[in-house]
C-alpha cells in the first residue's frame, strides 16, 4: 500500500565546506572555499592538484583512534550522530528498531590499500589490519550495528550518483511501507587511488574547479559525509517532529552510451528529470531552483547546460562542487542535504568558481547569492557509466 | 505484488548455462581448477572454482569485448543468457532496470590499477583499469551492451549483498518504476584474494567443501554470476516460480520463517566463523541442504542457492546434497533426489556480527 | 626495433586490440572513430602509454587531438619530442 512521500527530519554533514551541516551551508554563503594540496599521500606527478579535505578534528572524539574503522566509516558515523540530533532523536531511541540504512559510497567498498598490495607484491606478509578494516567498515552495515538498527541494509556502488540513489531507493522504502524510518545518505573519503584515477583520465584541475565557467578543465575531488534521516508521516507525526523537507520524487536512467563520457546530447539525464517530474506532480516552472552534478569537466557541464536550457529554461542553478570538490559516493547526499536547506531559506548560493560564462554554453549558474521563488527543487548527480538520478524535494512547511 | 523469475542466466567453476547448473545439482558433483597462490613461504598450489567467459562470444562480438574485464565479462553472460533462458532476447529494453550485487567488485581491476602506477610512476596509472574497477562497471557494460536505459544499481553488502539487492529489485517493480529487472550477482576471484585466504585459513589438499560440518573450516573460494530476469507478470512465463518473501538484517536478529512448510537451501559455504549460527539456529524439524560445494565460497553465492531453489520448484522435485559431503545426524538432510512436497522453499544466509538474509520462493500456481 | 614498430606493439597489447597484427595496421589509417574504432577512453590510455613506453608528455587532448590521428602522425609526434628532449 502506497503511502505519502518521505519526510526528511534531520540532516548532518562533514565535508570540505565544514563541520556540521550549518557551517557548511554558513561557507556556502560566503562564498569561501578552501581547495588545498593533499596532505595525507604525496604523489610523483609532476603537479599538484587542489583536494577538498573534511576536518578531521570534527570527527567525533570516541572514533579518532580507533583502527578498525576506515576514514570513510568514521564520517559517516560523524554525519549520522549529527542528523538524528537534528531530528530530535537520541541514540538509545533508535537502538532495536526496524530502521532501514541505505548509503552510497566508491571508495568504502573497495579492499584497495596500497600498503598492504604493495607488501603483497613483494612476497611479504603484510599486517591484516588492513583487510579487518575494509570487512568492518561497509558503510550501511557499520551504520546498522553503530545504532543497532534491525531495518532492510544497503550500500549503494553507483559511482557518482551512489548517494542520490541511496536517497531515492531508501524513500521507496519509507512510501512502500517496508519502515518508517531510514538513515539514508553517502560518504566516502580521499585516497591516491581515486587521485590518481581521475588524473590518468585527464579530467581534473590543477586549480580550484570551476563548473560551468568558460576556463574549466576539471574537477577537483573531495571528501566527507551527508547523513538524512528520512521518516514516514506516521512516525513524524507520532514524534510530533515538523518535516525539513519533503522526498517528491526520484527518477533514474541510464545513458547505455559509454564508460566515463556522458552521452553528448543528455538523453538519460533528460529522462531521469521528466520521471522525477512526473513522479512529484511537476511541472518544469514550479522548480525553484537546481543543485547541478557541475564537477567542472568540459563534457559533464556541457550536457547539464545543455538539457537545463532545454527541459529547465530560466530556471537557476548552481554547482556546489566549487566549495566541495567531487566526494564522489558522497556527493549526491551532500548536495541534497544543501538543496534542502537552501530551500527552507528560499536562497542558493553562487556556484564557486565560476566566474566567465562559457559562450557555447546555453545556460549559466548563478555567481552570486540569489532569492529563488518556489517550493520545490532538483538535485541531480550523473555518473560514470551512465547512470542520471535526480531528486525532487518539496518545502516541509506545505 | 509478487515477483517472477522468468529466466535465469548462470555461469560459475561448474559450467555455463542453467541446464548445465541443473546436471550438476542432480549429479552432485563440480570442477575446480589449480592456481598458484603467492604466499609469504613462496609459491603454494591451491584449488578455487573458476568461471570460464568464452561462451559469451555467441552474444557479443569479441571487439566489442576488448576492454571489458572479467568481473564484466561474468555479469553480461549472465545477462545474455538470462534474457536467452527466458525468450527475451529480442525485447524491447526501454523498461527493463539492472540490479547487481558484488561483495569485492572487480577486484582484478581494482589490482591492475594499483600496479599501473606501485613503485613506478602515478603518472602510469592506467585510465582504464580505474573506470574498469568502480564496482557498478558490470552494471554499466550490462546497460551499453545491451542498450538498456532504465535505472543501474550496484549493491556492495559483502554476505547479504544478494537480499538487500533482491529488495530494491522488488521496490522497482511494485512502484513500476520499470516492467522487469535483470537482477544479478558477480564476484571474481583474484590473487590478492588468494593470499588472504590462505593467511587466514592454510589450505589443505584434497579436502573438499563440506558445509555442514559447522566446525570445521572447508570453504574453498570460487567466482561466478547469476542472473534473474525479473517481473510483475506470472503465468506460463514463470517455470520458476516466484519470490514472497526478503528480509536482512545486518545485527544479530533472526526471524526464521514457519520452518514445517519450507526445505531450507542453507547459505553455508564452510566458513567455520559462521558455522555455529548456523548449527544454533537450525531444528530437527527443518528440512535442510546446502549446495556450496558446487560452486564456491565468495560473498555473493547466495544468488546461486537461489538458482538451485528455483530450479526445485521447476522440477517439482528437490536434489541432494553435493557426493562427498557430511550428513550430521541431528539435522534432517536431504540427501537423496526425492519430491518437493512443501509450498516453499527458503534460502537463508547467515554471516559475521549477527547478519542475517532469508529470501523465500514458491511455486506460481498459475504457470501450470 | 624502431619507433613504428614498437607503437603498433604496445597498441595491440594494451589497449588489447587481440584479433589484429602489426602488419594489419596501416600507417595512415585514422585511429579513433573509423579505422582502429579507438575512442575517448583509449585517447588518455594512450596519453599514458606515450609517457610510459617513449618518454613523451601529452599536456592536455588538444595537443593530442593532432597528433592521434594516426600511425604516422603518432610516430612524428613522437620523434619531434624525443629530439627535444
Amino acid at each position: 500500500m502506497k503511502r505519502s512521500p518521505a519526510a526528511i527530519t534531520g540532516m548532518g554533514c562533514i565535508c570540505g565546506a565544514g563541520d556540521t551541516l550549518g557551517d557548511c551551508i554558513d561557507a556556502l554563503f560566503q562564498g569561501s572555499r578552501n581547495p588545498s594540496p593533499p596532505s595525507r599521500f604525496t604523489s610523483s606527478h609532476g603537479v599538484s592538484y587542489p583536494v577538498f579535505e573534511a576536518p578531521e578534528t570534527a570527527i567525533r572524539p570516541e572514533l579518532k583512534d580507533i583502527e578498525h574503522i576506515s576514514l570513510t566509516g568514521k564520517l559517516a558515523i560523524t554525519a549520522a550522530y549529527e542528523a538524528l540530533a537534528n531530528a530530535g532523536l537520541e541514540s538509545h531511541e533508535v537502538k532495536g528498531k526496524k530502521i532501514g540504512v541505505c548509503i552510497g559510497t566508491t571508495v568504502g567498498s573497495v579492499m584497495n590499500d596500497i600498503a598492504f598490495y604493495a607488501e603483497f607484491c613483494n612476497g611479504g606478509a603484510p599486517g591484516l589490519e588492513a583487510i579487518n578494516r575494509f570487512l568492518r567498515s561497509n558503510p550501511a552495515a557499520l551504520l546498522a550495528k553503530e545504532f543497532g538498527l534491525t531495518g532492510p541494509c544497503q550500500t549503494v556502488v553507483n559511482a557518482c550518483s551512489s548517494s542520490t540513489d541511496a536517497i531515492g531507493i531508501a524513500a521507496s522504502w519509507v512510501q512502500s511501507g517496508r519502515c518508517d524510518m531510514v538513515i539514508a545518505g553517502g560518504t566516502d573519503e580521499l585516497s591516491r587511488v581515486t587521485y590518481n584515477g581521475f588524473i590518468s583520465l585527464m579530467i581534473t584541475d590543477e586549480t580550484p574547479c570551476k563548473p560551468f565557467d568558460r576556463d574549466r578543465k576539471g574537477l577537483n575531488l573531495g571528501e566527507g559525509s551527508a547523513m538524512l534521516i528520512l521518516e514516514s508521516e506516521q512516525s513524524w507525526g507520532c514524534r510530533k517532529k515538523n518535516p525539513r523537507a519533503i522526498v517528491l520524487g526520484y527518477g533514474s536512467s541510464s545513458d547505455a552510451h559509454h564508460l566515463t563520457a556522458p552521452h553528448p546530447n543528455g538523453d538519460g539525464l533528460r529522462r531521469a528529470i521528466s520521471e522525477a517530474l512526473n513522479i512529484s506532480g511537476a511541472s518544469p516552472d514550479s522548480i525553484a531552483f537546481v543543485n547541478a552534478h557541475g564537477t567542472g569537466t568540459p563534457d559533464n557541464d556541457r550536457v547539464e547546460s545543455k538539457v537545463f536550457s532545454e527541459l529547465l529554461p530560466g530556471i537557476p542553478f548552481v554547482s556546489t562542487k566549487g566549495f566541495t570538490g567531487h566526494t564522489l559516493g558522497a556527493a549526491g547526499a551532500i548536495e541534497a542535504a544543501f538543496t534542502v536547506a537552501c530551500l527552507e531559506r528560499s536562497m542558493i548560493p553562487g556556484s564557486a568558481g565560476f566566474t566567465n560564462p562559457d559562450p557555447d554554453l546555453p545556460a549559466t549558474p548563478v555567481s552570486i547569492p540569489t532569492a529563488v521563488k518556489g517550493s520545490m527543487a532538483i538535485s541531480q548527480s550523473l555518473a560514470f557509466g551512465g547512470c542520471n538520478s535526480v531528486l525532487i524535494f518539496g518545502n516541509g512547511r506545505e | 505484488m509478487e515477483v517472477y523469475a522468468q529466466g535465469i542466466g548462470i555461469v560459475g567453476g561448474f559450467g555455463t548455462g542453467i541446464e548445465t547448473f541443473s546436471k550438476t545439482l542432480a549429479h552432485g558433483l563440480s570442477k575446480k581448477q589449480n592456481l598458484t597462490v603467492k604466499t609469504p613461504e613462496g609459491l603454494r598450489d591451491m584449488t578455487a572454482y573458476l568461471a570460464d567467459t568464452s561462451s559469451l562470444e555467441a552474444f557479443v562480438q569479441k571487439k566489442t569485448l576488448r576492454r571489458m574485464d572479467h568481473y564484466s565479462r561474468m555479469a553480461l553472460l549472465g545477462s545474455y543468457l538470462a534474457l536467452e533462458d527466458a525468450g527475451a532476447l529480442d525485447n524491447d529494453r526501454s523498461r527493463l532496470g539492472i540490479v547487481v550485487a558484488s561483495g569485492y567488485g572487480a577486484s582484478r581491476s581494482t589490482y591492475a590499477f594499483l600496479d599501473s602506477f606501485i613503485g613506478g610512476n602515478d603518472a602510469f596509472s592506467s585510465p582504464t583499469h580505474f573506470s574498469n574497477s568502480v564496482h557498478n562497471a558490470a552494471a554499466a557494460n550490462i546497460s551499453i551492451t545491451l542498450g538498456v536505459t532504465g535505472p543501474c544499481l550496484t549493491v556492495t553488502q559483502f554476505e547479504m549483498s544478494v537480499p538487500s539487492a533482491l529488495i530494491s529489485a522488488i521496490e522497482w517493480l511494485k512502484e513500476e518504476r520499470v516492467d522487469k529487472v535483470l537482477l544479478g550477482a558477480v564476484d571474481e576471484y583474484c590473487d590478492l584474494l588468494g593470499h588472504c585466504w590462505y593467511r587466514l585459513h592454510g589450505y589443505r589438499d584434497g579436502i573438499g567443501m563440506d558445509p555442514l560440518l559447522f566446525h570445521e573450516q572447508t570453504a574453498i573460494l570460487g567466482e561466478g554470476a547469476v542472473f534473474f530476469l525479473l517481473s510483475h507478470e506470472g503465468g506460463a512465463r514463470t517455470p520458476y516460480g516466484k519470490i514472497i518473501d526478503v528480509n536482512i538484517q545486518c545485527t544479530g536478529g533472526f526471524d526464521c520463517p514457519d520452518t514445517h512448510q519450507a526445505v531450507f537451501i542453507l547459505g553455508a559455504d564452510g566458513n567455520k566463523a559462521w558455522g555455529h549460527r548456523y548449527e544454533k539456529h537450525l531444528t530437527e524439524e527443518m528440512k535442510v541442504v546446502a549446495y556450496t560445494p558446487l560452486y564456491g565460497s565468495f560473498p555473493s553465492n547466495m544468488a546461486f542457492d537461489m538458482a538451485a531453489g528455483f530450479l526445485s520448484l521447476r522440477n517439482q522435485g528437490l536434489f541432494p546434497l553435493p557426493a562427498g559431503c557430511s550428513c550430521p545426524s541431528s539435522f534432517n538432510v536431504i540427501r537423496e533426489e526425492q519430491a518437493l512436497e512443501v509450498g516453499k522453499i527458503c534460502c537463508l544466509k547467515l554471516a559475521g556480527d549477527g547478519e542475517s538474509g532469508i529470501i523465500t520462493i514458491a511455486r506460481d500456481s498459475s504457470s501450470g | 626495433m624502431n619507433i613504428k614498430e614498437s607503437l603498433k606493439k604496445i597498441l595491440i597489447e594494451e589497449l588489447n586490440l587481440e584479433d589484429l597484427t602489426p602488419e594489419e595496421i596501416e600507417d595512415d589509417a585514422p585511429l579513433f572513430g573509423e579505422g582502429l574504432g579507438l575512442d575517448s577512453l583509449d585517447a588518455v590510455e594512450l596519453v599514458v602509454l606515450l609517457e610510459k613506453h617513449f618518454g613523451v608528455m601529452v599536456k592536455n587532448l588538444d595537443e593530442g587531438r593532432a597528433a592521434f590521428q594516426s600511425i604516422n602522425t603518432l610516430v612524428s609526434f613522437i620523434e619531434e619530442r624525443v629530439v627535444q628532449s
